[in-house]
């Protein structure tokens, strides 16, 4: 940048990009500049990020309860994860017959269509229903965690 | 317990309300978080936990022995060698021995005295190169008067914080330790910022990662000799992006994670295919790795400071055993001696260039830096010499009949060059932007993007690379 060119207004701008670290300096990618005056406030950060997370865990479980169905067959069979099983079957069966399902099966669907195409002009037409409700997963210890479907606990 | 799994989604849950339901108790709130980690941990194996604790106490102590010994220089430097040494033994048991065995063996049947040599088979504990370096990196900060002495629990949850446990970024003592002393003091942007990574992570690993790594790159490289050259190429453009967003997103995430439990994480990416030399690469990529090297190897063995056939030596030197550090084969080694030998080559041209010699252009420095990562790549990622030998011999060839490469890989590869393409503070600024919205809409945007996310990702979550090492 020559003197001549205004500066820019935007405070990441000014920025430097990351540099090596040394022994006691550090740059972190979560350092913002400060909010500037007139910004929405800055209180309570912990319980902004805790509503942002729980209203986001609870989407998913809405939204997406097959995962949860798919993780708690990945459990060890047992005494004290059968009620867990038992819950995640219900409350995904209860989910689905409002159509709660329907925006993840139509994402799902629509991009196992266009993962099936090829070079050469097939059309994907090999997506169908088993693509997008796979099987429980084997309970082998060695696959549980290669094999468990979805991450919605975030 | 991967980071991309419910499981793990619901132990960070937990985790994170625990944390700051105890953020007015600040020793409570580390023994927590250090209980969780090992937790984390001994998901894996509950044996190695403690491994972990084992090596927290005895960087702890050594690095008492050497602040007790401050007026005995002799002793402060024994002690320090030691300390490194039992360092160095814990990481060469585990990850070393099988190697060294084995060469030891095809060198005693090499000079006609064969044996049946037993050699055990050693489980690798996870991430165990990233911890130790930790602590060798604490003990030479005490020695050098870097940083100040840790206490035991700081020093215990430093080790073993599971967000850079398996995978790094390589956290220093100088810089996570002024933190744990205090009970973190955070703002909205670094919970926004939080979030984006994880969300970002998320997005780099289910779905360019896994895809690539599943679809293509995994069966091209098992057995190279039945592709056509054309799908080894673009294999080895395929990888250069598969590890990039796997280890990217594996960083981003634990960065985020960190952030949202109020502590801040050093870069560790920074868009590293856009390096117009690979002196600029190793400023962009695994950048705690690198400033590591740079300040406990490289430095150590002489740097700059003594002329230039020793600069070229510690440079190479510093790569080839960079290379060791991801792996006991020789394709590492390989690896690191590509990468050290250009960078060895890069300094002799500029110290040595003609000036008339014309410049390169910054996009065919970027061209030409991206090539020579790319074609070291195939080493790194081939299971043996031979194999990489075949993928070479493979691509020289010239057989471009075909590809099993489908439009999405191929767009998902696109995908992940352009990544390199977007400003360097483009998530700064989207966590400028999120700080000032309402937390119920950026939990509801949160919840839609890992929804999509979920909808296209591959089935099962393939561990990361670098958990390897």
């Amino acid at each position: 940048m020559t003197d001549t060119e205004p500066k820019s207004a935007d405070p990441l701008e000014e920025a430097p990009l990351p540099k090596p670290l040394t022994g006691t300096t550090m740059t972190s990618p979560v350092d913002l500049p400060p909010m500037e005056d007139g910004e929405a406030g800055d209180d309570h950060p912990v319980r902004w990020a805790a509503i942002a997370i729980a209203t986001a865990t609870a989407f998913l479980a809405i939204f997406n309860a097959s995962a949860l169905q798919g993780w708690a067959f990945g459990l060890t069979p047992s005494a004290e994860t059968q009620p867990v099983v038992e819950a995640a079957v219900q409350w995904n069966e209860r989910t689905s017959a409002l159509g709660l399902d329907r925006p993840y099966r139509a994402m799902h669907e629509a991009w196992q269509g266009l993962v099936a195409i090829e070079f050469g002009g097939d059309d994907g037409e090999t997506a169908n229903e088993e693509d997008i409700a796979p099987p429980p997963p084997t309970t082998a210890e060695d696959d549980e965690q290669a094999s468990e479907p979805g991450f919605s606990g975030l | 317990m991967l980071f991309p799994t419910l499981t793990f989604g619901l132990f960070f849950l937990a985790v994170f309300t625990g944390a700051w339901l105890l953020r007015n108790e600040n020793e409570w709130r580390k023994i927590l978080l250090l209980i969780a980690s090992w937790i984390f941990y001994g998901a894996w194996d509950w044996r190695f936990v403690a491994l972990l604790i084992v090596s927290g106490f005895l960087n702890w102590g050594a690095a008492r022995l050497i602040l007790y010994f401050e007026d005995d220089a002799r002793k402060r430097k024994l002690t320090l060698i030691l300390g490194v040494i039992a360092n160095l033994c814990i990481l060469g048991w585990f990850k070393y021995y099988g190697f060294f065995m084995e060469q030891f063996a095809a060198l005693l049947t090499g000079l006609g005295w064969e044996r049946d040599l037993y050699i055990m088979q050693v489980v690798l504990p996870v991430g165990i190169s990233f911890f130790t370096f930790q602590g060798m990196s604490y003990l030479i900060d005490i020695y050098r008067r870097q940083t100040e002495p840790a206490r035991l629990l700081d020093m215990v949850l430093l080790m073993s914080f599971f967000p850079h446990l398996v995978a790094g970024p390589i956290v220093r003592a100088s810089h996570l330790i002024p933190q744990f002393e205090k009970v973190p003091k955070i703002d909205r942007g670094v919970m926004a910022m939080g979030l984006l990574l994880i969300v970002w992570g998320l997005f780099k690993k289910t779905i360019i990662a896994s895809y690539l790594a599943t679809d293509f790159v995994d069966p091209v490289f098992f057995d190279p000799s039945a592709h056509t050259s054309l799908d080894l190429v673009l294999a080895a453009y395929g990888y250069a992006v598969q590890i990039y967003c796997d280890f990217s997103a594996y960083s981003d995430m634990a960065i985020g994670l960190a952030a949202l439990l109020g502590y801040r994480f050093p870069h560790n990416f920074n868009q590293p295919y856009r390096a117009s030399t690979l002196q600029d690469f190793w400023r962009r990529w695994h950048i705690s790795l690198s400033s590591w090297l740079r300040d406990y190897l490289y430095i150590s063995l002489g740097g700059s400071r003594h002329g230039q056939i020793r600069l070229y030596f510690a440079l190479t030197m510093t790569m080839l055993l960079g290379g060791l550090w991801h792996g006991a084969s020789w394709n590492f080694v390989i690896w690191g001696a590509i990468h050290g030998g250009v960078l060895a080559a890069e300094r002799m041209w500029w110290q040595h260039r003609p000036e008339s010699a014309p410049k390169l252009p910054r996009w065919a420095g970027i061209l030409v830096t991206f090539h020579i990562v790319t074609f070291a790549w195939i080493f790194f990622r081939s299971a043996t010499f031979d194999d990489a030998s075949t993928y070479l011999a493979g691509i020289a060839a010239l057989d471009f009949a075909g590809t099993m490469l489908t439009p999405v890989g191929l767009a998902l590869i696109v995908i992940g060059m352009a990544l390199h393409a977007l400003p360097p503070q483009a998530i700064q600024h989207n966590a400028m932007r999120l700080r000032r919205i309402s937390a119920v809409w950026v939990g509801l945007g949160t919840g839609v993007l890992i929804l999509i996310i979920d909808a296209m990702r591959a089935e099962g979550v393939e561990p990361f690379i670098y958990y390897q090492f």
